[in-house]
């Protein structure tokens, strides 16, 4: 198409139009083309044009439709650079051209730098001022440390199956320091796998019945390296209001769409579920496209309660999704044989992706992530923490290789004490009127705040407990106030301030008495 | 120091270029200034820069009753190093045909790679290549992109990373790599054993013996881990007795937070050790040298506040970085120009949108980048920064033990004071053969990270038996074992690293990163020599990492070469003599010739 017949398609179908401004363009661009026929040079081209003309017309008498739809796209390409432009040239003037060099060298100098840090808060001094005491001796149910002269027993390390300090664990790390020293020096992909390291992978890939397992170098990165390493930008995560750091992180780093439900709440999660369900519905996405997953914690780090799994299961299966289930604090702890969440409900395999902490029940250093093979495979090349950390020092392997075998060997007889000391806690804490259980009474990690009807301040809940916890640890009982360190995150809201006591196999009913006297002695005292 | 004598020996041309390429602000009439004013821009420079960047003479020299093994080539090294000191790294261009090669090696690579999947889709045969049936109703676990990569490109090479190490030796400068086989086309690899027979495909080689469990093992000389001290491999002589009498009185793990009952007496020695060593108010000891800069970040920044971070900052800083919330701007790699135009433009325009200034601003950047193998540019960095009153975090988890007379890393190498870096963070993975990370401030700075950072309050602490190991290997670097053992390691360090260096660029090969750098990448372009040159090496007992997109930009496929304190010079010598062999069997001496 040339210009001119550019001219025509836009006179004639403006004509046929017949607006308003459409008119009084064609009657100009008519004036103009009348003015070009009268000059004598042009008679050839006025000839050609009316030509055109004829063509357009008997054009427009066969398919108006055609030409009103030419018209439309026209303006729109016109409307369309018109306004593209107009607005670039806006941004450019609104930043470059205002600020003189004087004016940016004004802004430069006058711009101070806050400081890099804050100044701390009195809940955080007195963490400061706990954290210069430190552990010198520790065996399984006493800690000595350098602010007491006597030995305090150990209600609060995560150690619930004393395997930090075991004969058998020990002397399989140094059979192992022995052959293969200390450090890896370097990445598991780069000579960084040692054998001890494969041997773990092995073993637990036994223990969890599947073909492979991933070791990290540390318990916290695993969860959040795992969870990024699958759910991306534009996926979706359901995540438990209650979940711990290092998932958190690891939703944080996906980028991920997350929603929340209420902490360890299934008719919650129903609803949000069925939200979701319906919302595809109406906006016709395609569920194929979008990868979801339930993010949980077993035994939740921050609260005690255990996951229901059985009902979560039937809750993902419903509505498609995969879960993710931190198994840190249950592994080893939960369940006839100390397997888990799954020998606890005895749903083998129904979770799709676990990590697990090896620092805590297993007493050793890392972390593993299990799944099936597409799972394992995919983290050798996309788990941040795997690929880009060092690995862990192969005498940890070892140690967790050690303790696993003590778990399965011995794994019931452990439970059974570790549930009865669990029982004596929950009994202590149920009888001390000034407190009450927030945790599950089968979690050997126990929670108690103070009574719900307590109507002061959280920060002034969280004093009156920081003081019963240094009063007890005045009497040798060492257990934590979470109100200072466990506080607000963005994506999810803080506990309130509570106590946290945990048991190990390793404590006896004597102590756990004992124990019970001091912590209710210094809750009269406080409250 | 041999440094402005052998300097003025050079040749006129080179030493323009020398001064174009050092001197922040040449003038613009360079072309027209005379020969010798050239030179003297240049000595002012070098002689300032050589007077408290290089290490000093005493450190490094020999005594009479000890034997330099370098005693032939110790002038040129020292030239070379003086020299790398005072400039930037050579700068390799790509060529034309290697560019080309490059590319169209990937796409061969991609183009079957969807006519294997197009087939075992449609044929259903090759069934190892079919994706995984997608659970029911279920999206897939894998973007196509994801496990296209992973099934087409990378399983094919495959044997080429993640070597177990075995037959008894850690990340030693000699040691035993588990050889594996594949019986799916390198999709999953296993262990040979001569137990349970399942090394039918499996024959023997040169270096190949079986250990005592029956693995097949090779004999091979590590020029691949991150062992710069040889703690891995003097650990008996060195930190045996101290960590396992550590063992039998400590638990393995504290399994407890820093903030509630982690913190071991080991855990309060090191972190005073750290602090001493470095000249710091005080230091927090983490658990995992990743986790470091992924939990430290977020705790010091947040919204509003900025990041600038150097354009190939490793991953951990990236990951915090965007746990942080805070915005982040990249400058050029080491370029201060470039950092102080994105400092300038970042102050004058404040926050996007409401453009309120910044609260603060932190400048990231490494000591040593593990994937160039060059050293930050230090020194400008701090003076940029200073300008403008932004802090500087600064990364040395490959410097720190490394660098340095007394390996103190980039900070002593750079002649910079450690009170102009605000945060100073390194790991022990490397250096002390250990694990974990610090972070080195003020004491304000150190006690807010102490009740702010996740690793400090949320992850267990490190074990202790790793800390008596760092504890020992400290000791043995500042010398109180009372033996001249760290001072040995260091030289021995620096001079193998120099020596490796000046013989892989006399080769002829692209060479990366500075002298007294202990990191060597060397660059092999396609995508198919990242395999042979691993796979030949390996033949010839050298284990050597190789890396390749997406770790490095898609053109810059690169073995790297990380030397150790534990390397004798008889190693190295052998080494490159098999390296050379395999480099004209992988035609990769660019400097050469366009073809390599």
């Amino acid at each position: 198409m040339g210009y001119g017949n550019f001219l025509n398609v836009t006179s004639t179908t403006l004509e046929l139009q017949g607006s308003l401004i459409g008119s009084l363009l064609a009657e100009k661009l008519r004036t103009s083309s009348v003015s070009l026929s009268s000059l004598p040079t042009s008679s050839s081209l006025h000839q050609f044009l009316s030509n055109y003309k004829q063509w357009w017309l008997e054009l427009v008498s066969e398919d108006p439709v055609h030409v009103v739809v030419e018209t439309v796209l026209l303006f729109t390409i016109i409307v369309v650079i018109w306004r593209g432009n107009g607005s670039a040239s806006k941004k450019k003037g609104k930043f470059d051209s205002k600020l003189t060099h004087r004016e940016k060298e004004q802004l430069i100098s006058d711009w101070k730098s806050t400081p890099l840090t804050p100044s701390l808060t009195p809940s955080e001094k007195r963490i400061v001022l706990r954290n210069s005491t430190q552990v010198t001796d520790y065996n399984g149910t006493h800690i000595l440390t350098t602010s007491s002269s006597t030995p305090l027993l150990n209600l609060s390390t995560f150690d619930f199956l004393c395997m930090s300090v075991s004969s058998t664990v020990k002397s399989a790390s140094l059979e192992t320091l022995k052959t293969y020293g200390c450090g890896s020096c370097g990445p598991r992909g780069f000579y960084g796998t040692i054998k001890p390291h494969l041997k773990l992978e092995e073993e637990f890939a036994r223990v969890w019945g599947v073909n492979e397992s991933i070791m990290y170098s540390d318990g916290a990165s695993t969860s959040s390296s795992t969870v990024a390493a699958f759910a991306k930008r534009g996926d979706l995560l359901i995540i438990d209001d209650g979940i711990c750091e290092g998932l958190l992180t690891g939703v944080t780093l996906s980028r991920s769409n997350v929603k929340s439900f209420k902490h360890n709440d299934m008719e919650d999660l129903r609803k949000v579920l069925e939200k979701i369900r319906k919302e595809d519905k109406r906006m016709r996405r395609n569920v194929l496209e979008q990868r979801r997953f339930i993010v949980t914690e077993a035994v939740y780090r921050n609260y005690g309660s255990i996951l229901p799994l059985d009902e979560l299961v039937n809750l993902k299966n419903e509505f498609c999704f995969r879960l993710i289930v931190d198994e840190s604090l249950s592994f080893g702890v939960l369940g006839p044989n100390g397997l888990g969440i799954t020998d606890l409900y005895n749903l083998p395999n129904s979770i799709e992706i676990t990590t697990v902490s090896l620092e805590n029940a297993l007493g050793s250093v890392g972390g593993m992530t299990i799944g099936d093979d597409e799972v394992v495979d995919h983290q050798r090349l996309s788990g941040a923490g795997y690929v880009f950390s060092a690995s862990a020092p192969p005498f940890v392997s070892s140690a967790s290789v050690a303790s696993l075998g003590v778990i399965e060997e011995d794994g019931p007889r452990m439970i059974k004490i570790l549930k009865k000391n669990t029982a004596s806690i929950v009994k202590i804490v149920n009888n001390i009127k000034h407190l009450e259980l927030r945790s599950d009474p089968n979690s050997p990690i126990i929670f108690a705040s103070l009574p719900s009807s307590n109507e002061e301040s959280h920060e002034d809940q969280n004093l009156i407990l920081q003081n019963i916890a240094e009063e007890c640890k005045k009497n040798g009982v060492l257990i934590v106030a979470t109100g200072d360190h466990v506080t607000d995150h963005l994506l999810v809201s803080s506990p309130p301030p509570m106590l946290r006591m945990t048991v190990n196999v390793m404590h006896t009913e004597g102590m756990l008495k004992e124990a019970g006297k001091v912590i209710e002695s210094a809750c009269g005292k406080f409250c | 120091m041999p440094s402005t004598s052998s300097l003025k020996q050079m040749k006129v041309a080179e030493l323009r270029s020398l001064a174009m390429s050092t001197l922040p602000e040449v003038p613009s009439n360079l072309s027209k200034m005379k020969k010798a004013d050239i030179i003297d821009l240049f000595q002012v420079t070098s002689s300032s820069s050589s007077s408290s960047s290089s290490p000093s003479a005493d450190t490094y020299k020999y005594d009479s009753s000890e034997v330099d093994p370098y005693s032939d080539v110790r002038s040129r090294l020292e030239s070379l190093a003086a020299h790398s000191a005072a400039n930037p790294p050579p700068e390799h261009h790509i060529t034309l045909f290697a560019a080309f090669t490059t590319y169209l090696g990937y796409a061969v690579l991609i183009c079957v790679g969807h006519l294997r999947d197009f087939f075992g889709l449609t044929l259903s045969i090759g069934s190892r290549y079919v994706p995984a049936t997608p659970r029911t109703g279920c999206a897939p676990l894998l973007k196509s992109w994801d496990n296209f990569y992973n099934r087409r490109l990378y399983h094919r090479i495959q044997d080429c990373f993640n070597r177990p190490v075995g037959g008894g030796e850690g990340a030693k400068c000699r040691m035993k790599v588990m050889e594996r086989v594949s019986y799916d086309g390198n999709k999953t690899m296993t262990v040979a054993n001569r137990k349970t027979n399942k090394n039918t495909q499996f024959q023997d080689g040169e270096y190949n013996e079986t250990d005592a469990e029956g693995d097949v093992v090779r004999r091979c000389l590590n020029l691949g881990s991150y062992n710069y001290l040889g703690f891995a491999d003097d650990w008996n002589e060195t930190c045996e007795e101290d960590v396992l009498s550590t063992l039998s009185v400590a638990p393995v793990s504290c399994s407890s937070p820093r903030v509630e009952v982690g913190t071991h007496l080991l855990h309060r020695e090191l972190e005073l050790l750290v602090a001493r060593f470095l000249g710091k108010d005080d230091a927090l000891v983490l658990n995992m040298g990743f986790n470091t800069n992924a939990t430290t970040i977020p705790a010091l920044v947040q919204k509003g506040d900025l990041i600038i971070s150097d354009q190939l900052n490793h991953t951990s800083i990236v990951s915090g970085a965007r746990a942080s919330g805070a915005a982040v701007r990249v400058f050029k790699h080491n370029d201060h120009h470039d950092l102080d135009a994105v400092l300038r433009e970042a102050i004058v325009m404040g926050i996007p949108r409401t453009r309120r200034p910044w609260n603060k601003i932190v400048v990231m950047v490494e000591g040593i980048y593990s994937m160039e193998g060059e050293y930050c540019n230090l020194k400008n960095i701090v003076e940029v920064c200073k300008r403008y009153g932004v802090y500087l975090y600064l990364d040395e988890a490959h410097s720190i033990g490394a660098m340095g007379k007394t390996g103190r890393g980039c900070c002593e190498y750079t002649g910079v004071d450690t009170k102009d870096v605000d945060v100073l963070m390194g790991t022990f993975t490397k250096s002390f053969g250990g694990m974990g990370g610090y972070i080195a401030a003020s004491q304000d700075v150190v006690d807010y990270l102490r009740t702010k950072c996740a690793g400090s309050i949320f992850h267990n602490s490190l074990s202790p038996i790793v800390c008596q190991q760092i504890i020992t290997a400290f000791k043995v670097i500042m010398g109180e074992d009372g033996t001249k053992n760290g001072r040995n390691k260091l030289r021995a360090l620096r001079d193998n690293s120099n020596y490796m260096r000046m013989r892989l660029t006399d080769m002829g090969l692209h060479v990366l990163g500075n002298y007294d750098s202990p990191i060597m990448p060397v660059l092999l372009y396609n995508p198919t020599k990242i395999a042979a040159f691993s796979r030949e090496c390996f033949k010839r007992g050298l284990a050597v990492v190789v890396v390749g997109f997406p770790a490095v930009p898609i053109l810059m496929s690169r073995a790297r070469f990380c030397v150790s304190a534990g390397h004798t010079r008889k190693d190295l010598d052998d080494a490159l003599v098999k390296i050379e062999e395999v480099a004209d069997l992988c035609k990769l001496r660019y400097a050469r010739s366009t073809f390599g």
